[in-house]
Parts: C-alpha cells; structure tokens; sequence
C-alpha cells in the first residue's frame, strides 16, 4: 500500500460531528475577537501599530486551520503507530531549547525555539505529543498497565522526564497541566488506585516542594490568598484583573472600551485575557465563553466514550487526553485570574494570544473530530453496556 | 473486556464531575465577585483610576493708581518625580542639583521615600525647566502652577501684602482682599492609565479680580528710598512716610523703612520688618500736635487771635510740672507759639480749656480711633478720658504729650487742616465700593482752618520757624515739626523726630507726614532730621506729578 495512501484519508464532511465543530470554530473567532481588542495598546507600545498582535493571530489562526484540516485527513494509526519517535523528537526539542545560544531567552525562561523568521515552543507541541505517546501506551500495554506496576511506572518516568525538561525552563504551569494531564489518562486506564494514588502524592509532592522552595512562587501563593494587602507586590496583576472584572458588570463597559489593559494589567493579551473579556463584554459573555470551553472538553469526552464503544482504545485515549487538558487549562486560566487559584502563568485555550498555542489547540481538535470520524465509520461493536455494576 | 469497560465508565465518570465541579466552581466566584464584592472592587478601580487635580485660578493683579503692577501671578513649575520611575545614578542626581540649583543632600532626602510621587521643587522657572527637559530623565514630570511675583520688591510690600506657600493672602492688601483676589480654582477630573490619560473633564478655573491701590508707586518709590537713606544717615532705627491727596483722601504713598523683598523671605530673621509701622507703631507725637491744640483754643472762641503771651522766663510750672521752651522767646503772638513750637505758651492758653472739649475735639480729627478705612491692619492709639485727666495731662496733651498715635493717624489728622476743615477718612483703595469711608464732616470753620494754616506756613517760611528746611523752592509749604523724647530701658535718651504739612499751603496736592524713631545722636529734632526729607520728597513728588512722568 501506497504510504500516502495509508496515511492520509479525506474525513466525511457529511459525518462530521457539528457540535464539536462549531464549538472550535466560535471559540477560535471569538479568540480572534478578544485579543484584538486585549492587544491593541500592548501591540502598538511594542511595534506602533495597535493591531500588528491581531493580524499576527490572525495568520496563526489560518495555518491553525490548515493544521486543522490536515491532520483531520490523517488516519489515526500514523499516530499510534509513530508515537514513539514523536516523544524522542519532542523531548530532542526540550533539550534542545535548554542550550544557551539556541533556545531563546525571554525574561530569564527559556521557552522558544526559533528556526529562521518563525518561533514556537516546543513544552506547547510536548501537549500533544504526550498525549498521543501515552494514548499509544495505554492501547499497547492496556493489559500490564491493569496487572503490572511497572507498566505503570515506564510512562510515569518518561512523563516525569518531560515535565522536569519543562520545569528547567521553567514553566511550571505546563509542566504541571501535562502532568495531570497524563495522570487523567493513566487513571481512566485502569491503573491499580494504590499505584496511582502514590504516583499522585509523590507528584503534588514535588510540586509543592517546588513552590515552597523558589522564593517568588511561594510569594506568589502568599500574596493570592490576600492580594489586596500587597496589591503594589505579590498582588499586583490579581488585584489589576480582578478590577477588569469588576469594571466589567453583567453586561461590560463595551468592546474597546476597556481600561485596564492600557498599560495597567500586564499580559492582558495572553494569561489575563479572560479579565479584560469580562471588562469589555460583561460577565454573561464570560460566563457563556467558560461554559463553552467545558462544553467543548465534555464533546470529547463523549466522543471517546463513543470510540470506547467501539473498541477504539486509542481514539479513546486521545479524546480522553484532549478533554482533559482543555478542560484543566481553562479552570486554571480562568481560575487564577478570578483569584481562585494562585497567580500561575498559563493561557486560556484559543481565546490567549500565541501561536504555538492555537495551533497545537487546532491539531488536538482536528485530532478528536478524526477520532469521531473513525468511530462512525467503524462497525458497531455488540453489545457493550454502557454502564456495569461492581 | 468488562471489567475495562467498568473501570473505563466509572473513572471517566467521576473525572467529568470533577471537571463539572471545577465549572461550577468557577461560575460561583465570578458570581460571588459581582454580586458581593462589586463595590469594594470598584473603590479600590476608583483609588487607581480616577485622577482629580485642582487646577490653580490666576490670582488677581494689584496695581497702583495707575495700573502699574504691584502684584501679579506668573507663570512656573513644580518639578514631581514618580519614584516608581525615576532611579537616577548619582551622576544624575548632580546634574539635576545643578540644573535647578538645589543641594545634592536635599534631593537625596526626598528621594529616599520609597513610592509614588514626590515633589522635588516647587516652583522654577521657564529656563531652569528646559534645562532640566533636556535631560530627559525618567519620572520627572513638571506640573505648571502659578507662583506670586511683586516687581517692586521692598518699595510697597506692607501695603500689597503678601501671600503664603498656598497663595492665600496673609498680610496686606492680599489679606484684606484675599477673597476678591483669588478667584476660584478649577478641577480637572478624568480617567488616567499607566500610558496617560483616557479620559476626563475639565472645569476651570476663575480668574481672580484685579485690585487697584491709591497708592502711586512713582511717589510710593520716591518716598522710600529717600527714607532709607534718612534712616541710614540719621542713625535712626526706623522710619515712615505717609503721603497724601488731602482733597480725595487717597493716600498715595505709605512707606515704612525697613522693608522686606516679598519674594524672598527665607532668609529674614528680624520679623519687625514685616510689620507696617505708619499704621501699627504708635508713638507719643510731640510738637506736631500742637496745631491741633491752636485749632481747639481759637476755635473754643475764649482767645483773642492777636493775644499776646509772655513766655519769659522760658519755663513754667503747672499741675506740679515744669514745662520747659527750648530758650526764652519773651512775648509771643499765637502763630509765634507755632513757628517756634513753645511749650510754655502752649500751656499757659491750655489751662483755660475744658478737659472735655480738648479730648472732644481731638477725636474729632482721628486721634483714638483706629482708621478702619484703610482696612489693613491698625492701631487706634491712645486718647484719654477726659474725666481721668489731670491739669497736668491736659497741657501736656497739648504739646502732644500723654497721647499716642501713629504716623497714618497724623497724616488723618493734617488732612483737615489741608481740607480747608473737612474730615475725610483715608483710604488705600481706588475703587469706592470697596471701602465703606465715614461721612464726611466739618471739624474746623473754613476761617480757623485758614488762620491755623497761615501758622504753619510762617513755620516753615519765617526767619525763625522751625520747619525752615521743609521748605520747597516755588512753592509754599505750611507744616510743623515734633520731636518726642523717649527714654530707652537703658535710661539712655531716645528721639522721634517728625514732621507734617502740605504743600501748596493755599489749595494743598499733596500732604505728607515723616516721622523717625529710635534717633540718638545729636541732630534729632523734626525741623533737622524730618523737614528736610519732606522737601525732598514731597517736593520731587510734586514735580513728577506736575511733569506727569
């Protein structure tokens, strides 16, 4: 067989599933929207045009649609069957981009890579690589993984290999998003709950050492606990997004209107893009995004459990992964900027300015909607209840 | 295969209501902070957002008597650091130093808060703030404001007044008519961000109304100068001059000497020099009452004008007081007694004179009254009861002693006999609306006035007067001298020397009073010390009136 063949099908457009579609699509317009006017005194201070940000989304927004319909045409298996190499590319990247002198430096992180006029970061595309690496060992050691501790335990290390590469960077609220991200899948695999609960106490474990020990994230719990007691400090960008949220009201000041991302709130393009949604566009628009972003994450869940009906494990795994991770990224996003959660740099999926981003958020869903593509063109599976009692 | 499936259903189960959980969650606390912590949020948006600051009415100028400027607002800088910018190098606090003229320490100390906005100087000037621009320093911002400039410096500063660091009044003119001067400030309130400022509404200020003086700082300058140099000369410690129109009772000069330079008052430590003297030191006021005693004896009609009075031996004794003439003038008309100021020969009409009448009749021109017109601060002196009088008190009251007044208040005085006998009470103010004067009322029949006048003029005109010195060459002066004694704790003896008239002595422009305290040296009589600064300045006075430069 031909190797294009093998690897590339056309989806059927006619079974696409609609919902999860039109979710994607309103969420990346709208994000489109919201950093337009979130980035325009950012953009135009930084380059002097006020919508060079815009246009700049705009086109990783395109090429995210072109990923998007590329590896929509891409049979599962091509992952499943090279998930290995991936990982080993990925983790190249990590290290890679560790280098002095090859990954570049931006306020002490070290989180791009740059290959001629184009950036990216490699700890984005280590989101979806991770989650189809651990969808291909999870259908591949399904049974170990049930029985054997150690099937449980290779993942584990590679994973902790990942996430300590993305924490030298540092970056823990990836690291920390994967990280959970894979404990979800591993979860829903069947791993004995001992082995997992240990893996889970061992994991938040480190985190907290890692909070507790460098001195400017403990300072950073401390001061989101009350941040208006230092709100010149440690509070300073909590209190900023929680004014965008309370200028906003039910209703919002109106787009453009907004006041806080003129100069006063930093990264209101980026992480805090949520607050200025709320200041501009009111709470019900807030609200109404946040429930389609979870709308979205419970779509893929149901699609994986539609694949799990039909024996696609692998699908399963992916849709499982996906949901996991959008669903996380928004509760820690949203979370942090309404002051639920301790100020932890991480973006709202699709709506955040950044490229990489998008597009790794685009190939996951194109991922998801294949996966739902293979499920309707596969055989019904007999006879598999829904729900067994113990 | 149903065993996975059972982990696989219950595990996805219990990961989407935690997921389920986390959305609410979610929902709760942006609910929660809107509904109960909108007002606390949107007071702390207020405190960083709102930005309101007053925007400084011009104050209103004040001008002479014929528009000169005597004080006026202009234009200047504050210079204000945003510490949360500006970090100057040592390099750069120097140059700033340098460039507004300021002590390197002084800048450090006020650098050394930690936050927020500092004012580093209050007010420079257009050049010093190009200077400091062109260095382009981080965080210094310049606020324009508004600072208050009296071109004349120490000539009129006790009549203009002064105002404080906040531009409000506190001496003078600016005290008197702070309300009137200062107009109304504006306020700017708008929307700032980190970038500039949004939004905002401007309401502005108003004007403050100007204020015209009656003072002519032509004559107001003449006047001082040739009183410091007096003051400086004579070895007295202090000095006044009043000068007067008689016929509109403006005064047109009200000059104290020392003065102070209003705009720099950091480094004064004597702070008698604030004060205006012409209005606030009173003083026992010696010969230069004695018109007014010869008025009040001619006009209580018991004298016979062409009475002739033998002063020998020189010396007399009444009341259980000896009174004293200068030497023995033998036999003396009543314009003698004047022209050659004699104790004795006012004391010897005096007695006949009721104590009421007397002390009736000075109050009349003024004495013990505070001159409320002029509005600035005053003091009424002193004028006793008549029923507290002693024999002895009432001859000395008519040789200007046991009575006590200030320079303006013999100037007020004068300006009746210079009025053909009407009083009209002085004032500072060009506008009559602003003052509310007594009436005007006649004190002295027009014939008296005349007959006590032709007194004065033979003081200053006869051989023997004792205001020779005062005269004015071309024009006819009627005046009388007065010097007081006065004895220091010290026990050493202490002389006020003064002189009053007008000139000219048929229908007078101008009436000026001298007076100098604190004289010690041997020249300290009226007629020596006082007369002749009154030649000089009224008569120089006169010709820049006539010449109308």
């Amino acid at each position: 067989m031909n190797i294009l063949e093998k690897y590339f099908s056309l989806p059927d457009f006619k079974k696409i599933d609609f919902t999860f579609l039109s979710l994607f699509l309103f969420l990346t317009l709208f994000g489109l929207l919201a950093v337009a006017t979130a980035s325009i005194e950012f953009s135009d201070s930084l380059t002097g045009d006020p919508l060079n940000f815009t246009k700049r989304q705009f086109i990783h927004l395109i090429v995210g649609l072109l990923l998007f319909g590329l590896f929509l045409s891409v049979p599962l298996t091509f992952w499943e069957s090279f998930d290995r190499i991936f990982l080993g590319f990925g983790i190249f990247l990590l290290i890679l981009v560790l280098i002095p002198g090859i990954g570049i430096e931006v306020n002490g992180a070290h989180r791009w890579l740059r290959i001629g006029p184009i950036g990216f970061q490699p700890s984005e595309i280590m989101k979806f690589i991770t989650i189809v690496y651990v969808a291909g060992y999870s259908v591949r050691r399904l049974k170990d993984l049930q029985s054997h501790w150690f099937a449980f335990f290779k993942p584990a290390v590679l994973v902790v290999l990942v996430v300590s590469l993305i924490l030298m960077q540092p970056d823990l609220g990836t690291s920390a998003v994967i990280f959970v991200t894979v404990l979800g899948m591993l979860f829903v695999s069947g791993v004995h709950i001992r082995q997992f609960i240990l893996v889970i106490g061992l994991g938040f474990l480190g985190i907290l050492s890692l909070i507790y020990f460098v001195p400017w994230r403990w300072e950073r719990i401390i001061s989101f606990m009350d941040p208006w007691a230092n709100q010149y400090e440690g509070g300073y960008q909590l209190t900023l997004s929680l004014m965008a949220i309370g200028r906003g009201d039910w209703f919002g000041v109106g787009l453009g209107e907004g006041l806080m991302k003129l100069g006063y709130l930093p990264d209101a393009h980026t992480d805090f893009i949520f607050s200025i949604v709320v200041e501009e566009m009111g709470l019900f628009t807030a609200i109404i995004i946040i429930a389609t972003l979870f709308f979205l994450s419970f779509r893929s869940f149901y699609i994986g459990r539609k694949a799990l009906q039909r024996n696609l494990y692998f699908g399963f795994f992916i849709s499982y992964g996906v949901a996991i991770l959008i669903g996380l990224h928004t509760f820690i996003n949203v979370g942090v900027a309404i002051g639920l959660l301790p100020t932890k740099g991480l973006t709202l999926p699709f709506i955040s300015y950044g490229g990489t981003n998008l597009l790794i958020m685009c190939c996951l869903c194109a991922l998801v909607l294949r996966v739902d593509q293979e499920t309707k063109s596969s055989m019904p599976a007999i006879n598999i209840p829904r729900r067994v009692s113990l | 295969m149903i065993s996975r499936v059972t982990y696989y259903s219950g595990r996805s189960f219990f990961i989407q209501i935690l997921f389920l959980l986390g959305f609410t969650l979610l929902i709760i606390k942006l609910i929660y902070l809107q509904v109960f912590q909108d007002e606390f949020i949107k007071e702390q948006v207020d405190s960083r957002t709102i930005l309101e600051s007053s925007i400084p009415a011009k104050r209103g100028k004040i001008l002479d008597r014929n528009d000169r400027l005597l004080a006026l607002d202009v234009k200047g800088y504050t210079v204000i650091a945003d510490l949360n910018l500006f970090k100057p190098s040592q390099l750069e606090i120097d140059f700033l130093a340098d460039s507004i003229e300021m002590e390197v320490n002084k800048i450090e100390r006020i650098l050394k808060k930690k936050r927020g906005h500092v004012e580093i100087i209050r007010h420079i000037g257009e050049g010093k703030k190009r200077r400091l621009q062109n260095m382009n320093l981080k965080g210094i911002f310049f606020k324009q404001n508004l600072r208050r400039s009296y071109p004349q410096l120490e000539i009129s500063s006790h009549v203009v007044g002064i105002t404080d660091i906040d531009r409000k009044g506190i001496q003078g003119a600016e005290l008197v008519f702070n309300k009137m001067l200062k107009g109304k400030n504006g306020v700017f309130s708008g929307i700032r961000s980190p970038i500039g400022i949004v939004d905002g509404e401007r309401n502005s200020a108003e004007e403050g109304l100007d204020l015209k003086l009656t003072i002519d700082i032509r004559l107001q300058s003449l006047a001082y100068h040739e009183l410091k140099k007096a003051v400086e000369n004579s070895g007295a410690e202090s000095g006044s001059i009043v000068i007067v129109n008689p016929k509109t009772a403006h005064i047109l000069s009200l000059t104290n000497y020392p003065s102070f330079n209003p705009s720099d008052r950091s480094d004064i430590k004597d702070l008698s020099v604030f004060r205006n003297r012409a209005t606030i030191d009173v003083f026992e006021p010696g010969s230069v009452l004695k018109p007014l005693a010869m008025a009040a004896i001619v006009n209580s009609g018991k004298v016979d004008r062409n009475i002739k009075i033998n002063t020998s031996p020189g010396w007399i004794e009444y009341g259980g007081y000896k009174t004293s003439d200068f030497r023995d003038y033998g036999t003396l008309g009543l314009s003698d007694i004047i022209s050659y100021s004699s104790n004795v020969g006012m004391v010897m009409l005096c007695k006949d004179q009721e104590s009421k009448y007397l002390i009736d009749f000075f109050s009349n021109f003024g004495l013990g009254s505070r001159p409320s017109n002029i509005l600035i601060p005053s003091r009424e002196g002193f004028l006793p009861e008549a029923s507290s009088l002693s024999n002895r008190d009432k001859v000395s009251s008519c040789y200007g002693y046991g009575i006590s007044m200030s320079t303006l208040q013999i100037a007020q005085a004068f300006q009746v006999f210079a009025n053909k006998g009407v009083f009209k009470e002085l004032t500072l103010f060009y506008d009559e609306e602003l003052t509310s004067p007594k009436p005007d009322f006649r004190v002295l029949s027009e014939d008296t006035t005349r007959f006590i006048n032709n007194m004065m003029i033979e003081t200053v005109n006869s051989k023997s007067g004792t205001a020779r010195r005062a005269r004015i060459e071309g024009k006819k002066v009627a005046g009388k001298t007065g010097t007081a004694e006065k004895k220091k704790k010290n026990g050493k003896k202490s002389y006020s020397a003064s002189f009053s008239g007008f000139v000219p002595a048929n229908d007078p422009i101008l009436l000026g009073v001298i007076v100098l305290h604190g004289l010690t040296k041997e020249e300290h009589s009226g007629g020596t010390i006082a007369a002749p600064i009154f030649s000089r300045v009224v008569g120089q006075s006169l010709h820049t009136l006539e010449s109308g430069s």
